[in-house]
């Protein structure tokens, strides 16, 4: 266990010895984990604006276990820091009235602490990796410490860390090792178990007080023997003897489930208490003397690399889209039969396998609000100005490819809004506002789509400002005046075009909207935006759910097989049933049906030889509005699983064809995927407005 | 996509009387003319796409890239890749896999600045072999496609 310190000896290449090396891995993903939920009490005590008992128990168990891991790994400066953490949250524990009204110099530590553990953390699986140094993260904690003790502060100093050249660190080592392990007393209605970890399952002491820590929240009291986890012999004594634990618990089935579910549990023992029994496992079974687990203590849970995750996903797309090849080929050669009752059955499992594969790659909302918290606080500081990010629909769980997909324009849009949308806290003042303006971003599930919304209560856009910028860079496409306000603010969709007179480093150089706009669509979504001066502005963007498969209709122009969600479908007419209702204007054509609706010509668009006979008009509509596509005959519907377009067709192309992906059809050859978004887009001023 | 260096080994197309290589270990599968799908408004040295192994990947014609003929009679796909970059290029025929000897012949800017294709350097011999830089090839394309795209 000891690490080794490179660069010392010259021949010394990584810093973790042999045997640690193996355990970096374990470690790096515990410490993410814990970060996670660290961040996550952050974000909870930053909407609420205070800590409540719970988020600072929380947030001491976190850094307490995170310091006995780094501990146990040598990385003595992340052990020293999360150990003053702790004291910090020690001193809020005990009185938690310290931390009122002084919230906001918290959550700065916080960040600062969580930047060095997360930085350091995601470095240590390099092979170059030098812990580096926490002396200024820990002169900030000491400041903290200094100050809700009631001390004067002090000037900074690099704080000594424990630390001995290879030797592993443990910040603070028992002055006395504590006594064999021997069961507390228990009181009636008590329970005293022992819990044997699996052999070399390492830290012994810190999976034991993870143990307890998640047993907490079952038990009116625990206790443990060893009763100090930190103790410098409590790992060694843990693997010997077992953890002994006297249990108060109205949940004793499930305080025995989740420590058998524990992948380091081997074996858990009853050892007298209310039962009075002995050498009994809870819960159940009796446990194999000797024996290897039984099955029921397997645990029911087991880690999975999210890249074998996204392959599964990958895979499972590549099966519905055989499978589909494969229904087409029995459909033209076996009409009815066995064959084509096995091939529904099939798509049956497939549709099973494609929501499983779904849910599996499900992750809540609530865990990647933190960042866009962090954001709009470090932009709040770096403006002068005072914001709240208000989050609803953090509860949803959403694919977790998505939610990344949709992570950069969030980000964007954020910005844009903490730092151009909402005004200055006097110029607020001066319009009757609260000095803090509001930021939400909303989350929510329309069954197949996926809705996020950020808006915010600030100036809101300024559509003659808009409209002049776009002129001063070419790029208005008819008078100025011929501009609805609807057309004013989808121009600030146009890459570049931003109505801000200085850009920071952060946004105001146009890119956020054309950034939303761009996601949207290669997800097969679309964006729109609202804005009402002096009130605010909110952009919404609208994602389909799936990312494995979408249902579409097929259809041809000329030689080219597209394809389009069937979800923008409204109806599809024959061109000649149509052409009483066809009138051209403009100088161009229009369906009469409920609205005026533009004709978009496909085979002009690509340039393609028009069918004879069999031209369709197929009407579509989505959030940007309706009009109708001129196109080839109608092929049918089919399951498609897109694939993106090579990486060298790039956004011009896309954006002038109206295509955003590819899938194999069920002839096995390639179909394009066309997004309704673009195609709309296209229509420009003509498409017609769905009733706003 | 990694340039080749002394020692790497080439693998040669043939694009009528001319020779090019590239880097074999960027080399992914050699395969007969696939079905390829055309898109849309694509440039003349396109063929179109194909889906490869679950991903799409974009069919160049190496006989239009340099200008000289539709790609019509090119019999054989080499597929490339480098990274996450997939791409394949159509060929009058592949050659051999040849050691790169490490002499070179004297490039000026006329041998490494052409329209589309970018050449690292050319190896002696009757004919002399052209090896593609591709990572500055493939940028040059990406670039081409995307101002047509624009017209």
């Amino acid at each position: 266990m000891t690490p080794r310190r490179g660069g010392t000896g010259g021949d010394e290449v990584g810093f973790f010895s042999a045997e640690l090396e193996s355990m970096v891995e374990l470690y790096q993903r515990e410490t993410a984990e814990l970060m996670e939920e660290f961040h996550a009490r952050q974000a909870g005590a930053m909407q609420n604006g205070r800590f409540t008992a719970q988020d600072i128990n929380a947030v001491f168990r976190i850094v307490h276990t995170i310091k006995s891991s780094a501990a146990m790994m040598g990385l003595a400066d992340i052990s020293s820091c999360t150990h003053r953490m702790e004291d910090l949250f020690l001193l809020f524990r005990e009185d938690p009235g310290r931390a009122a009204g002084f919230e906001n110099r918290i959550f700065d530590l916080m960040y600062v602490f969580s930047d060095f553990v997360e930085t350091e953390t995601a470095a240590a699986s390099r092979e170059d990796y030098r812990p580096k140094s926490a002396a200024s993260v820990l002169g900030a904690i000491r400041q903290e410490l200094d100050f809700f003790q009631g001390k004067p502060a002090a000037p900074a100093e690099p704080e000594p860390t424990v630390r001995e050249a290879g030797v592993p660190v443990l910040p603070e080592p028992a002055a006395e090792a504590e006594p064999p392990a021997a069961p507390e007393p228990a009181e009636p209605g008590e329970l005293v178990w022992r819990v044997t970890l699996r052999p070399n399952c390492q830290m012994e002491n810190v999976r034991a007080y993870m143990l307890v820590r998640e047993l907490e929240g079952l038990c009116g009291r625990i206790a443990s023997q060893p009763a100090n986890l930190e103790s410098a012999d409590a790992a060694e004594r843990i693997a010997r003897d077992g953890l002994v634990l006297t249990l108060r618990t109205g949940h004793a089935d499930e305080a025995a489930q989740l420590l058998s579910a524990s992948p380091y549990v081997l074996r858990v023992e009853e050892l007298g208490g209310e039962a009075g029994q002995t050498a009994a496992a809870p819960g159940g079974a009796a446990a194999p003397d000797g024996a290897d687990e039984p099955q029921a203590r397997r645990s029911k849970f087991s880690m999975v690399s999210w890249s074998n995750v996204t392959q599964l996903q990958n895979l499972t797309g590549e099966l519905i889209t055989a499978n589909t090849i494969l229904g087409a080929s029995i459909k033209k050669y076996v009409q009815g039969g066995p064959l084509e009752n096995e091939f529904q059955t099939m798509k049956r499992l497939f549709r099973e396998l494609e929501k499983l594969v779904a849910a599996v790659s499900m992750i809540p909302v609530s865990s990647v609000v933190p960042q866009y918290q962090r954001l709009v606080r470090d932009v709040a500081a770096r403006e002068g100005k005072q914001l709240r990010l208000a989050v609803s629909g953090a509860e949803l769980e959403v694919d977790r490819n998505l939610l990344d997909t949709l992570g950069s324009p969030l980000i964007h849009l954020l910005r844009n809004a903490a730092d151009h949308g909402i005004e200055a806290p006097e110029a607020r003042a001066a319009a009757g506002k609260d000095a803090c303006g509001t930021i939400t971003l909303k989350f929510e599930n329309l069954t197949d789509h996926l809705a996020v919304t950020v808006s915010d209560d600030g100036g809101g856009m300024d559509p003659e400002r808009i409209l002049r910028k776009a002129a001063e860079r070419g790029l208005l496409t008819k008078d100025p005046r011929a501009y609805s306000t609807d057309e004013i603010l989808n121009l600030a969709f146009l890459p570049g075009l931003s109505t801000n007179e200085q850009a920071n480093q952060f946004s105001g150089r146009g890119v956020g909207m054309d950034v939303a706009q761009n996601v949207a669509s290669s997800l097969g979504g679309s964006v729109t935006i609202r804005s009402t001066p002096g009130a605010g502005t909110a952009v919404r963007m609208e994602v389909p759910v799936s990312v494995t498969s979408s249902e579409c209709l097929r259809f041809s122009v000329g030689p080219y097989a597209c394809l389009l969600p069937i979800r923008c479908v409204v109806r599809i007419l024959s061109l000649a049933s149509a052409e009483p209702h066809l009138q051209t204007a403009e100088g161009r054509r229009w369906l009469q049906a409920e609205q005026m609706l533009p004709v978009l010509d496909l085979f002009a668009l690509y340039g393609a030889q028009p069918d004879e006979g069999g031209q369709r008009l197929i009407v579509i509509k989505d959030a940007r509005g309706s009009a109708a596509l001129l196109t080839g005959p109608v092929a049918g519907q089919q399951t498609a699983v897109e694939k993106p377009l090579p990486a060298l067709i790039g956004r011009n192309y896309r954006t002038r064809t109206g295509m955003v992906g590819c899938t194999v059809t069920e002839t096995g050859q390639l179909g394009v995927m066309l997004s309704a978004d673009w195609l709309l887009r296209m229509c420009g001023k003509d498409v017609a407005d769905n009733g706003k | 996509m990694g340039n080749s260096g002394l020692g790497a080994l080439l693998l040669v197309l043939r694009r009528q009387q001319a020779r090019y290589a590239v880097p074999a270990e960027n080399v992914a599968e050699i395969l007969s003319l696939p079905a390829v799908t055309a898109l849309p408004r694509q440039p003349a040295y396109m063929r179109g796409i194909f889906s490869y192994k679950g991903r799409v990947a974009a069919v160049l014609s190496l006989q239009a890239l340099c200008g000289c003929g539709t790609g019509a009679d090119e019999t054989v796909c080499v597929v490339l890749r480098s990274g996450e970059l997939l791409i394949a290029l159509t060929a009058d025929g592949v050659e051999s896999l040849i050691a790169d000897s490490g002499q070179r012949l004297p490039a000026g800017g006329a041998l490494t600045d052409g329209k589309l294709l970018s050449l690292d350097y050319a190896l002696p011999g009757d004919p002399a072999v052209f090896v593609l830089n591709l990572s500055r090839t493939y940028q040059k394309i990406e670039s081409d496609f995307d101002t047509a795209a624009s017209v």
